[in-house]
């Protein structure tokens, strides 16, 4: 027992190299380097709250290891202190909090984006259902319309079924575009930056989501039943600038994304020429729009028996329609003062005052057809027309006038008798 | 008259003399807080990016080894309080101490660590002294003139 007491003791007092052991200074430093190292890796690389804050609990344990050589870290570590790279340390961890509260509330956005992206798809379905029957039944109709003629046509009703069915088409596709939009800004939200920038994960993940939700055939469809409603019916002056803004807007939606659709099919050889396809519809679209504009204008004046020579621009409009006025202020057809007179009356009421100014002139001039300069001109000869033009002589008023004096003249006459009577009797 | 043109003389050289000596700023402290551990370069140099210096150190490996072209050890430096450099390497059995001259450095002392050859020398600064560790050796307290602490292993 003594034994080992004494050599408990030797091996107390007399200190084994192995205990009198110092590290490097140099190498105490690398390590601490090393480790401030590692975490900041381990931050840029977390990606839960949790893992932030076992980084924490790391950064403190590294304080903890290392105060004692504060000292010596402060000098070695010029121009940087030991503190200086803690507190870089935890402002970096701040900011990676930060950018993971983000990117979890996004997250959560995207998965709220991708039910509202799955309902879209099924309205759209829905709507394009609808809006393919409706467009049935207006090509009917219309058809049913341009057979019968006016004699054997008794009833209004048809016409009215025709414009009823034509406005509900019209809502239907203003509708499906505006779904058609919402669903592209909820897919391509996520891939806000270029395709060239994409991982080829997220490339394939747009690509599927594009393919699935049928984004492609969706405009496709919007713009084959676009044409199609235009080709059926005839536009008043509102209408063609609602329609023409309804094409600016989903063509602005396609220069949009069709660089995307471009570089994501750029892979797939049979998906290349559909970007080529769209192009193409909205050509067709554009000019289909404006046969329309001036078929339906052509139509106007048709449809009052004002004689104004066709015309399929807006140039011709102007001077075909400024010749009438000018034939018509002339009196070129030698007309009765009356009938000139109603004949102005009526084409200021049914078509002046009504349609062109309220509707066509300024759809023509926003969509750049006439200039205001030809408004003005037209204008002019216009007011040369109604200034010459005058009522007729004998007005209805005048003959009220006249009858409401007789009358008058009657009453007191009759008053004068029955008064002489009476006192005649007493 | 003799006389007065000896002390004139004698005034005239103390102030030459005076005039010639040099100044000395004292006190200094040139020690480093910690070692440096430079690579050697393929033209034998050391360069020391936190000190600013660039050396040759091909004459101390021939000086140690014989071999100044196969050098595969970075060299570790330090420099004490007086501002003396200490420099070995692994498997060196010296430390080498030099003082700055002009363009270069100037060996002053060599320190005969261990006839082994170190396994992982190290220097801390322990001012005055600059602390030598190998290993699991005791630690040695160095001053440009020798051992303060420690001893020879053979």
């Amino acid at each position: 027992m003594k034994k080992m007491l004494l050599v408990l003791l030797i091996g107390w007092c007399v200190p084994t190299p192995a205990l009198s052991q110092e590290s490097s200074d140099y190498a105490l430093v690398q390590r601490f380097q090393a480790t401030a190292k590692q975490i900041s890796k381990a931050i840029e690389a977390a990606r839960t709250g949790q893992e932030c804050t076992s980084i924490a609990k790391r950064i403190d344990a590294l304080h903890d290891e290392y105060q004692p050589h504060e000292q010596l870290l402060d000098r070695a570590l010029y121009p940087e202190t030991f503190t200086s790279v803690l507190t870089e340390l935890r402002s970096q961890l701040t900011l990676r909090r930060g950018d993971l509260t983000m990117i979890e509330k996004q997250e959560v956005r995207i998965q709220e984006l991708e039910v509202q992206i799955k309902e879209l798809a099924n309205q759209i379905q829905a709507l394009t259902t609808q809006n393919e029957k409706l467009l049935a039944d207006v090509q009917r109709l219309s058809q049913n319309v341009r057979k019968l003629t006016g004699d054997l046509f008794t009833s209004t009703t048809p016409v009215d079924s025709l414009q009823r069915l034509i406005v509900q088409l019209r809502k239907g596709l203003q509708d499906r575009d505006a779904l058609i939009k919402t669903l592209i800004d909820s897919i391509f939200l996520k891939y806000d930056k270029d395709v060239e920038q994409m991982k080829e994960s997220e490339k394939r993940e747009l690509l599927s989501k594009v393919e699935r939700y049928g984004i492609y055939s969706a405009i496709v469809r919007s713009l084959r039943d676009n044409i199609a409603f235009i080709e059926v019916t005839n536009l008043k002056g509102s209408d063609a600038e609602e329609l023409s803004d309804q094409q600016a807007r989903l063509q602005s939606l396609w220069a949009g994304i069709a660089p995307k659709l471009t570089a994501l099919y750029s892979s797939a050889k049979h998906k290349r020429g559909e970007t080529a396809t769209v192009d193409s519809l909205f050509v067709q679209w554009s000019l289909k729009l404006n046969t329309a504009l001036w078929r339906s204008l052509n139509m106007l004046f048709r449809d009052h028996e004002v004689p104004v020579i066709e015309f399929a621009n807006g140039s011709e409009f102007v001077t075909n329609l400024g010749a009438y006025f000018q034939a018509q202020a002339e009196n070129r057809d030698d007309e009765m003062r009356e009938t000139r007179f109603k004949k102005f009356t009526a084409f200021n009421e049914n078509i002046w005052l009504t349609e062109l100014q309220n509707g066509w002139f300024p759809t023509l001039l926003k969509l750049g057809h006439i200039t205001l300069q030809q408004k003005q001109e037209l204008e002019e000869k216009y007011n040369a027309w109604r200034a010459s033009v005058e009522p007729p002589t004998t007005s209805v008023l005048s003959i009220i006038l006249i009858l409401l004096v007789a009358i008058l003249l009657g009453a007191l006459v009759a008053w004068f008798w029955k008064q002489r009577h009476s006192h005649n009797d007493e | 008259m003799r006389g007065k043109a000896f002390i004139v003389g004698i005034v005239i050289c103390v102030s030459i003399l005076a005039g010639c000596s040099s100044v000395v700023l004292k006190p200094a402290d040139f020690s480093w807080p910690i070692e440096s551990v430079l690579k050697v370069n393929e033209k034998g140099l050391i360069q020391d990016q936190r000190h600013c210096f660039t050396l040759n150190v091909r004459a101390l490996f021939y000086l140690e080894t014989n071999d100044s072209v196969n050098i595969t050890v970075p060299v570790r430096v330090i420099r004490d309080r007086e501002g003396y450099y200490y420099m070995t390497a692994q498997k060196f059995k010296n430390v080498y101490v030099f003082e700055h001259v002009e363009g270069g450095l100037k060996l002053v002392n060599t320190i005969l660590i261990t006839t082994r050859g170190l396994g992982a020398p190290a220097f801390n600064q322990r001012a005055p002294y600059i602390q030598l560790v190998n290993e699991k050796d005791p630690p040695r307290m160095l001053t440009k003139d020798g051992i303060v602490e420690g001893g020879v292993q053979q």
